[in-house]
């Protein structure tokens, strides 16, 4: 089992721009990272709702739309703002050093496997 | 709980449930209950066409409060329950269960039913309407042995049970007197693609018809058209629009018209009542006329705002932009604003690969967009809507202009 001390290198930090969003893979599982107010965050990438990708989304006020349904997710907690979504994003930790952003191989906020 | 107001709830559904959470989390310090005729906790009914249909979803697991427990949040919820008189004047709600509930508060979100037909054979074993979880798993059990399947009406519930019914293996045949599937939502130039979406995956569409008759014994057998034709079929369902349940208010002083009136704040004419979701028809002061909408995100977003007026915590006016989507196949549709009848109607994409995004023009202004199979420029087109940005034709239409990035200035 991955731990929260384990972390895994994603992308240079200088080609995360503001607004926007990036997946990628980790365990098998699709992940995204989301800059805010010059602050990047780490989410699982695939809405709790139905299968769909936010990183096609779009990110609003601090939230994070579902491209399908307008499900919204709070980028800061993860926690599901808006329906049809009720279960919240998974939020990994995000650690930058030497300008390369790390995320952490477990989610620091609601993990599935917790439920 | 400390304080003595009490607000009752008409109504279990998606407003109901978001009328009592903001009203609870935005200072209502009482009696919060809600009455509902469903035997099951509020629950999302956007599923049951689709995913539910298909067995892809289990009725028991659509619940908005995913553990069940509103008691956390003190909200009293009467499952099973109709309110059968409703006294506006003395304040007072009865209901079926024998409870007799006064109140302070009333909000009226008892949403709307499916149109019934009832022309001959209509009453036959095998003909269902969808609405509840009950009708949906009514729908599903005779399914598994069903064969062919008649559609009637082509609109949201329509074309959503015939593309699940598709996806099962099942004939379909869908019938409608409109010109093409979603008529009355949707533009002609995106409606021609519905139809074409139903047509690639093998439905037998019959627009601009109906059916007069269901012929059958034990069970239906045949959808007779009004030129005569007979299709065989073994089960119908039923989806020609819904009605808003104001039958307990007939008889009041409550103004209805087509719904329950309100103005932007959910405000019916009688103080301390005010109605919202299906069942209210409100003035939109933006737009500036009434509205009643049956879609899933006015349901829950009226729900929230009415629950926040009644907590007295806001005072501004209900005016979103009006938003619904539906997926049939593997095809998403979105739709954002309100589009006049006179609009220009601006198509990017390219229909014959049933993708496109729509931009409707309101003298100039995107006042309206819908996309399908372009999520990934939904809500940049929905955000262009809000903002009534006012965009060339032809950059709109080109193929090479990137509307992401044109809607970040909107921001």
């Amino acid at each position: 089992m991955p731990d929260s001390n384990e972390f895994i290198e994603v992308m240079p930090e200088s080609l995360v721009e503001e607004g926007e969003m990036y997946p990628f893979d980790m365990d098998d599982e699709q992940l995204m990272l989301a800059k805010v107010d010059g602050k990047i965050h780490a989410l699982h990438g695939i809405c709790t709702h139905e299968y769909a990708e936010l990183w096609d989304g779009d990110i609003e006020d601090g939230t994070i739309w579902c491209p399908l349904h307008s499900s919204g997710f709070n980028v800061e907690s993860g926690a599901a703002s808006n329906l049809p979504a009720v279960v919240p994003l998974p939020v990994y930790d995000v650690k930058i050093e030497d300008g390369t952003v790390y995320v952490s191989r477990k989610p620091i906020k609601n993990d599935p496997d917790d439920r | 709980m400390t304080g003595q107001r009490r607000l009752v709830i008409l109504g279990g559904g998606l407003t109901g449930h978001s009328a009592a959470l903001a009203a609870r989390h935005n200072g209502y310090d009482g009696q919060i209950t809600i009455v509902s005729d469903e035997p099951d906790l509020p629950y999302d009914r956007t599923p049951l066409s689709k995913a539910v249909l298909q067995g892809k979803r289990d009725p028991g697991e659509l619940g908005f409060q995913p553990d069940g427990d509103y008691s956390r949040d003190e909200i009293t919820i009467l499952t099973s329950a109709r309110a059968e008189v409703v006294d506006l004047g003395d304040r007072r709600v009865e209901v079926s269960n024998g409870d007799t509930l006064t109140y302070d508060d009333l909000l009226i979100a008892t949403g709307a039913r499916p149109v019934r037909l009832n022309n001959p054979g209509f009453d036959l074993t095998g003909v269902h309407y969808l609405r509840t979880i009950s009708d949906a798993s009514g729908i599903r059990e005779e399914l598994a042995n069903a064969e062919k399947v008649v559609v009637i009406g082509a609109g949201f519930i329509g074309s959503e049970v015939a593309a699940s019914a598709r996806v099962l293996g099942k004939d379909v045949t869908m019938v409608d007197m409109a010109d093409a599937p979603m008529s009355a939502a949707l533009h002609p130039d995106i409606t021609s693609v519905c139809a074409a979406i139903h047509q690639d995956h093998g439905v037998d569409l019959r627009m601009g018809s109906r059916v007069d008759e269901l012929r059958g014994g034990a069970r239906v057998e045949q959808a007779i058209l009004a030129d005569g034709t007979a299709i065989e079929c073994d089960l119908v369902v039923v989806g020609v629009g819904v009605q808003p349940n104001v039958d307990l208010f007939l008889d009041s002083d409550l103004e209805i018209d087509n719904g329950i009136v309100t103005d932007e704040y959910c405000r019916t004419s009688i103080p301390n009542v005010h109605a919202a979701g299906d069942v209210a028809r409100w003035y939109h002061p933006e737009l500036k006329r009434r509205l009643r909408i049956e879609h899933f995100d006015n349901a829950g977003s009226q729900g929230t705002f009415a629950g926040k007026i009644i907590a007295g915590a806001t005072d501004e006016r209900f005016a979103p932009v009006p938003y619904f989507w539906s997926d049939q196949y593997d095809t998403n549709i979105q739709y954002a604003g309100f589009a006049p009848d006179d609009c220009d109607v601006i198509i990017r994409g390219n229909p014959d690969e049933r993708t496109i995004t729509a931009f409707y023009l309101d003298n100039g202004a995107i006042c309206a967009a819908v996309t399908v199979n372009q999520a990934r420029e939904f809500r940049s087109a929905r955000r262009l809507v809000a903002a009534r940005a006012e965009i060339a034709p032809e950059t709109l239409r080109d193929p090479d202009t990137d509307i992401r990035k044109l809607s970040r200035e909107y921001r």
